[in-house]
């Protein structure tokens, strides 16, 4: 009986790690790791998976002969511990216990000053006619029109107001922070940052870098100011808890 | 403490999004076997060798699932009587001719119109030379494991077709390759993190140094191939259309978590031959089509 054991627990912390999916699913924390299409396909494979191996976990049979335990009882446990260790159970317990106790966190300025920006829109033909164009609502949105010759009239001398982590200039600026989201488009491997940069002096006496902060203002060329693309020169901020949506989903029309 | 954290996020997000597909292709292979839907299939296949591996690899157009699910199908057709080679190039291929990906490379790259059938027969060239390759080998090609089990695999008999069985069969197969695309998404998101990616303008000199940039690129961001052509437009200017056509056609094929589940089913030494061809006719065609895009 004890030759079934091994097999049981590996089907076993399987199907524990696939309902642990699920379980993510279902209390809303999915979108930290992947884009929100796949949600339902996600949390139904995940449940049909699960189950499967529960079932065969139920079902197995040790097909050997039976034999008498090589080992004392004593240095049983270091053995099948072992064992486990080798086959890859601890592996998939440890997977599992990441992410059904560890809360989930979004990445933040450390990452983006790692990852490319991207700009999805820079190559989109007709952008001007696309449904947000007129009613922009998202850093990726603003910057995407903000960007090109063709649509920078429908955002420029605007007011807008987005929300978003700090992250520093490259220059270290008093003066000017990075408004930044991480927009995905298939799960949090790909996600790349895109920065708005607003024009608040001081900004440091009041928040840090990581902060995340709703600011509203008008959007204008940064030039004047040195800086590269669009500037939103900030007329309120505040401080606010992190949203439970904390990245921009990547839809194409 | 914030770096472990983010390192856990890319990690686990890999395996979050990866895992569902894995179920789903493993399923489809597992039903394929129980009802011997690929010995069916082998008799109405064109004779002709290359015709036959190209209906093979066009199977992926009827099979939306990403590079991981497609492990368990191919090596359902090694067992199911199938040569290596066309299991190879199926393999290789059925991710680029995915329909998601058609759809996404042409939205991607609306101003650049030949990327997306450059990606899909640039793809299919390489499935299908590599697969050659593999198939020509004379040493060892198979995990020996993975082996046993197809010698070992016989038609099923009617009585056995129970729900019992494909679940057993189901979790035989998927045990192995959660385990080993565990590991590969420690070792992506692990890469990720070192790589400063805002340093790689610097990096970029001429033509060849640019492609071969991208193929690097290709195989430490381990990102689906229906959606990867939206990260190689980030690059769109920095390196020339070439560079990033190798991206696409290599990438999905040489991402880490693909290859670290490949030794479930290859041996070690039929994996480098696999990426050493993959990353050679790849950086070709970049190359060329660098002058001739």
């Amino acid at each position: 009986m004890w030759d079934r054991v091994p097999v049981r627990m590996q089907r076993l912390v399987a199907s524990l790690l696939l309902a642990a999916i699920a379980y993510t699913g279902f209390k809303g924390d999915l979108l930290y790791y992947i884009h929100p299409r796949y949600d339902l396909f996600t949390i139904i494979l995940s449940l049909i998976g699960s189950f499967i191996l529960l079932l065969s976990a139920f079902f197995y049979k040790y097909k050997g002969e039976p034999t008498e335990l090589p080992y004392s009882y004593f240095e049983l446990p270091f053995i099948f511990g072992a064992w486990l260790l080798s086959k890859g159970v601890w592996l998939v317990l440890i997977v599992f216990t990441l992410l059904a106790f560890l809360p989930a966190k979004p990445l933040l300025s450390d990452v983006a000053g790692r990852k490319r920006s991207q700009d999805y829109w820079s190559s989109y033909k007709d952008l001007r006619y696309i449904s947000w164009a007129r009613d922009p609502k998202s850093i990726n949105q603003v910057v995407g029109l903000a960007n090109r010759k063709d649509t920078q009239d429908l955002v420029l001398d605007k007011n807008f107001e987005l929300s978003g982590f700090i992250k520093r200039t490259p220059e270290n600026s008093h003066d000017i922070l990075l408004l930044s989201r991480f927009v995905i488009s298939c799960c949090a491997v790909d996600a790349s940052p895109i920065s708005l940069a607003v024009y608040l002096p001081g900004w440091e006496q009041k928040y840090k870098e990581d902060d995340w902060i709703d600011v509203s203002g008008a959007l204008e060329q940064g030039k004047k100011l040195g800086v590269d693309g669009a500037l939103l020169r900030a007329q309120n901020s505040n401080i606010i808890p992190q949203p439970e949506d904390p990245y921009e989903y990547l839809m194409f029309e | 403490m914030d770096r472990a954290q983010d390192f856990i996020t890319i990690a686990l997000s890999i395996i979050v999004e990866a895992t569902p597909f894995l179920v789903l292709g493993t399923i489809l292979a597992t039903l394929a076997t129980e009802f011997n839907f690929f010995a069916k299939l082998a008799p109405r296949l064109p004779k002709n060798t290359l015709l036959r591996r190209l209906s093979i690899s066009c199977m992926g157009v009827a099979l939306p699932v990403c590079e991981c699910g497609n492990v368990p199908l191919a090596r359902s057709l090694v067992r199911k009587g199938f040569s290596i080679k066309e299991a190879t190039t199926f393999l290789l291929a059925a991710p680029i001719v995915n329909p998601l990906t058609i759809i996404t490379t042409k939205e991607a790259f609306r101003n650049v119109p030949w990327m997306m059938p450059a990606r899909v027969i640039g793809g299919l060239i390489v499935a299908l030379t590599v697969g050659e390759l593999v198939g020509r080998s004379k040493k060892q090609v198979l995990n020996p494991d993975f082996e046993k089990t197809c010698r070992h695999t016989h038609a099923t008999k009617k009585s056995e077709k129970t729900i019992k069985r494909f679940c057993l069969d189901f979790s035989e197969e998927f045990w192995p390759m959660l385990r080993l695309l565990i590991i590969g998404a420690l070792i992506a998101s692990f890469i990720q993190l070192g790589i400063n990616q805002t340093l790689i303008g610097d990096m970029v000199g001429g033509v060849l140094s640019g492609v071969l940039i991208m193929l690097v690129l290709g195989v430490v961001i381990s990102i689906c191939s229906s959606v990867d052509a939206f990260f190689a437009l980030s690059y769109y200017g920095l390196v020339k259309n070439g560079a990033l056509l190798t991206f696409l056609i290599a990438g999905p094929m040489l991402d880490i978590k693909s290859i670290s589940m490949l030794k479930t089913t290859y041996t070690t030494r039929s994996i480098i031959i696999m990426m050493s061809g993959i990353a050679v006719i790849s950086v070709i065609i970049g190359v060329v089509m660098s002058y001739v895009g």
